[in-house]
């Protein structure tokens, strides 16, 4: 665990001081951005020493970090609101967004892959593959500005836009969550399928489960029991790469849905040249795709014993 | 049915938007704008969009587009409901001496602040929340009286004081600091009486009291509000609405001012939703989820129209704002060339240019900085679609100078990199070769103020009262982005400001246009009109009632007020 803990400190120095000189190297300017273009010279030379813009990059990550080992990510050069506190405000959105579109995702891929690795190759086979590459091929913007055409608009049932804070009834909180995590699922359903799909092929081959078969255990009792967890390792992996990944990855679906998340604020950060709100969520967007991909690490050993026993092994 | 331009006409829309959503999701630039009818907005700065056009019959547009009701009597307004708007952005924060507004700023501003001035329908300031502002004789002083009992939400007094902290925190402020720049002194006569002295003669000065785009020293705040560090996240003003809850990017709510020193709003409470999206948006009016909004598409603009014959819908035609247009750069060739830029003029149709944006009906030619029907416009020597004069001035270069070649930039919205490709076909027919860049907006920013830029899509100049476009006509304001100054232009934008008098401060600005027609360093392509769409019940919205009774300008730019709207029960 030390080892992973150092591992992640590594990630988060070379992100953030990498986050760091990128942005000073975006063309526009953080001081026009905060003053406006009608600044005058000396104003905007005011500007930049009190934000320390004339100082060394090195010396400013510096102080950045000084700050954020001490839980203060600074204040945003443009709404002058702490940083953390407003990354409060936005991650548990998009937690609740990812979270939610993950678990979609894998409702709708868990059952499409079986059903088609049980029959390769047959019609129903070939028609989840064609339907999951549809759901790859197709845009996520696409997809959900199709999804408040049907849902929100013609038929009513959902809200088009905005967010119902969990505060407010967890029914009327999914409601508003609903069509932006079905928007984000798509896609992954494709990818989730296929690979546990690829996976499961390749147990059902395996010789426990011909001996499961042989005892005459029925179909879903080979899948259920038998088959499933040792296929889902390449699935766990990806999932944990998905999820980390989408947490900085939604700005889109949030921008559509117009949704409080942490995309739109990244965003909002780098067209503002915001470097204290950008530093912020590159930090929570790491630790988040660290951290997930721990907890992956984790599940692989809780799911297959061999992992469990290698490792000790090793050790 | 849907025909096929339609249909991709439709996905160029779309793949435009998604293109376009780092952009919009910055909050305040318009991406309706950016898709269809100004790519201006999505390249001027934010406080450069048109103040309102003293020249403008917005009582005539509005009632070519209100409903048929010459019949029945008018519904008298009932108070009560609530309603839900949909903004184009959010904004920074809400205290006027720091946080910069776009447009959806200023709708939330009006619903918690009052300004000093406000715009009448003609587009003429008259005091508002001042009981009266007026001049000595030649506008060196202002003497603002205000009107007795009005309080803050807090309980504080709106006297002379309260206005001099306001004005003071704006010349505090290195972005406000110059919309107050002539102000040199500030003394309060007595607790509601304040003089101010100017440097130089001004006078425009009320102009900048009218709370709008580039005029933020007319609103007043609580002087504690101003006191306070996050002032901006309770904002407190003398407004019809009372600030109750802030979420940023979700929503902001606000509800009904009892104690309002003129007649009470007639809603209980309006919640303020940003949704960057244009499509989403206009989706979210459509399902009902917000009851009004504001757009500058032509094309949804005649949609909604076509609906309100039905009445289930209300559009208000705002004001004319800055018009479409094209930037040069005279300062570097071949732009240095008056008859390279009056070729580049002589070669747009404009109704090509109409066409593509579904603006043809909605959208008027122009033949200078302000429209045609502007109290502002003067006659000059504008030229008129001519390619075959165009092409004759174009081989006049050529033989002397060489071939016509330039950059020619945007942003990078597949929908305005085809707007340009239209530009690129029109002037490659009279011998010219325009390579378009497209670039991120903060690029184009950057390569404008750098004097980096040869052509390229701008926006934000003229369209309203012709002293906002001071800092870019004369030739002392570092923001002259075309870079053709000229002593003339100089004497005459110095007495259009410091006149009092509309007809004689006319008279020079004719000279300026005059000489904008014969030297054109811009191109000025089509009228830019924004509505506000309302839901078919919900009413008032083109009734900005002065508190004299007489009508106010209802909507300017994407600016609105709600103190008199109200829901048809």
């Amino acid at each position: 665990m030390s080892r992973r803990l150092l591992r992640l400190l590594a990630v988060l120095v070379a992100v953030t001081a990498a986050s760091f000189s990128m942005v000073s190297l975006l063309p526009g300017d953080t001081v026009t951005a905060v003053l406006g273009e009608r600044a005058s010279e000396e104003d905007r030379a005011l500007a930049r020493e009190e934000l320390h813009l004339d100082d060394p990059l090195p010396l400013r990550y510096a102080r950045w970090v000084g700050g954020a080992v001490t839980g203060d990510l600074g204040i945003s050069y443009r709404t002058r609101q702490p940083v953390a506190e407003a990354l409060g405000q936005r991650i548990g959105v998009t937690l609740e967004l990812v979270l939610l579109s993950q678990l979609i995702a894998l409702a709708l891929a868990i059952p499409m892959a079986v059903l088609g690795a049980l029959r390769p190759g047959s019609w129903l086979d070939r028609t989840l593959s064609g339907t999951q590459l549809a759901m790859l091929a197709t845009p996520t913007f696409l997809v959900a500005i199709a999804l408040v055409a049907i849902f929100a608009v013609q038929l009513g049932w959902f809200a088009t836009t905005g967010y119902v804070p969990i505060g407010d009834g967890l029914f009327a909180n999914l409601k508003s969550l609903l069509l932006p995590s079905l928007a984000l699922a798509l896609e992954q359903v494709a990818l989730y399928a296929r690979v546990l799909r690829t996976d499961l092929i390749a147990t059902f081959d395996q010789d426990f489960i011909w001996h499961a078969r042989a005892k005459g255990n029925s179909t879903a009792r080979i899948v259920l029991r038998h088959a499933m967890r040792p296929s889902s390792i390449g699935l766990v992996t990806l999932a944990g790469i998905t999820f980390g990944r989408m947490i900085g990855g939604t700005v889109l679906v949030e921008t559509i849905f117009a949704l409080p998340g942490l995309g739109r604020f990244t965003i909002d950060a780098i067209n503002n040249r915001d470097f204290m709100a950008l530093q912020g969520a590159v930090v929570v967007m790491t630790v988040g795709f660290v951290v997930l991909n721990v907890v992956a690490d984790l599940l692989h050993g809780v799911i297959d014993p061999r992992i469990r026993s290698q490792r000790a092994t090793a050790r | 049915m849907m025909t096929r331009s339609s249909r991709q006409r439709r996905a160029a829309v779309a793949l435009a938007l998604a293109a376009g959503m780092i952009a919009a999701s910055c909050g305040g630039n318009d991406p309706d704008a950016v898709a269809t009818t100004a790519p201006a907005v999505t390249t001027a700065a934010p406080d450069t969009t048109a103040a309102p056009d003293p020249g403008t019959d917005t009582t005539a547009v509005v009632e070519t587009t209100a409903p048929a009701t010459t019949e029945a009597p008018a519904p008298q307004p009932v108070a009560g409901g609530s309603i839900t708007v949909g903004l184009i952005g959010e904004s920074t924060g809400f205290n006027p001496t720091v946080d910069a507004w776009a447009d959806s700023g200023h709708v939330v501003a009006h619903a918690i602040f009052d300004s000093l001035a406000a715009y009448d329908a003609s587009g003429k300031p008259v005091p508002y929340l001042a009981e009266s502002i007026t001049p000595n004789a030649d506008s060196t002083a202002w003497t603002i009286v205000l009107r007795p009992g009005i309080t803050f939400h807090n309980g504080e007094p709106l006297n002379a004081e309260a206005v001099r902290a306001n004005f003071q925190a704006i010349l505090d402020s290195a972005q406000f600091k110059d919309q107050l720049a002539l102000v040199s002194t500030m003394t309060a006569v007595d607790d509601l009486t304040l003089e101010v002295a100017m440097s130089a003669p001004w006078g425009t000065f009320m102009n900048v009291l009218t709370g709008e785009t580039g005029a933020q020293a007319g609103y007043m705040a609580a002087p504690a509000m101003l006191a306070d560090p996050n002032g901006g996240r309770n904002p407190i003003g003398t407004g019809p609405f009372v600030f109750q809850e802030w979420v940023p990017d979700s929503q902001l709510t606000v509800t009904r001012n009892d104690s309002y020193w003129q007649t009470p709003a007639w809603l209980d409470s309006v919640t303020f939703t940003p949704i960057p999206d244009s499509t989403s948006r206009k989706a979210a009016f459509d399902a009902g989820d917000i009851q009004l909004y504001t757009t500058g598409s032509t094309k949804d603009i005649g949609e909604y129209l076509a609906q309100q014959e039905a009445g289930t819908t209300n559009v208000t035609l705002g004001s004319a704002s800055s018009p479409d247009m094209v930037l040069f750069n005279t300062a570097v060739a071949p732009l240095d060339d008056v008859r390279v830029r009056r070729a580049l003029a002589m070669a747009i149709d404009v109704n090509r240019l109409y066409e593509y944006l579904e603006g043809v009906g909605v959208k008027e030619a122009m033949h200078g900085p302000y429209a045609d029907d502007s109290f502002w416009f003067a006659e000059s020597n504008y030229p008129d679609f001519d390619p075959e004069g165009a092409t004759a001035l174009i081989d006049e270069y050529v033989a002397e100078k060489g071939a016509v070649e330039f950059e020619f930039a945007g942003n990078q919205d597949p929908f305005l990199v085809s707007y340009q490709e239209l530009f690129q076909a029109m002037w490659a027919d009279i011998g010219v070769s325009a390579n378009i860049v497209s670039r991120a907006q903060s690029e184009n920013i950057s390569a404008v103020l750098s004097g980096a830029h040869q052509v390229i899509l701008w926006g934000g100049i003229g369209g309203g009262d012709p002293d906002k476009d001071y800092q870019y006509f004369h030739s002392g304001t570092g923001l002259n982005f075309s870079g053709y100054t000229s002593p003339t232009i100089d004497a005459a934008m110095e007495q259009g400001r410091a006149l009092g008098d509309p007809e004689a401060r006319k008279e020079q600005y004719a000279i300026v246009q005059q000489e904008l027609g014969e030297q054109m360093p811009y191109i000025f392509t089509g009228t830019n009109r924004l509505s506000a769409i309302a839901a078919g019940n919900l009413l008032g919205i083109d009734a900005f009632t002065l508190p004299d009774g007489t009508p106010g300008q209802p909507v300017t730019g994407a600016i609105y007020h709600l103190k008199d709207a109200w829901l048809a029960q």
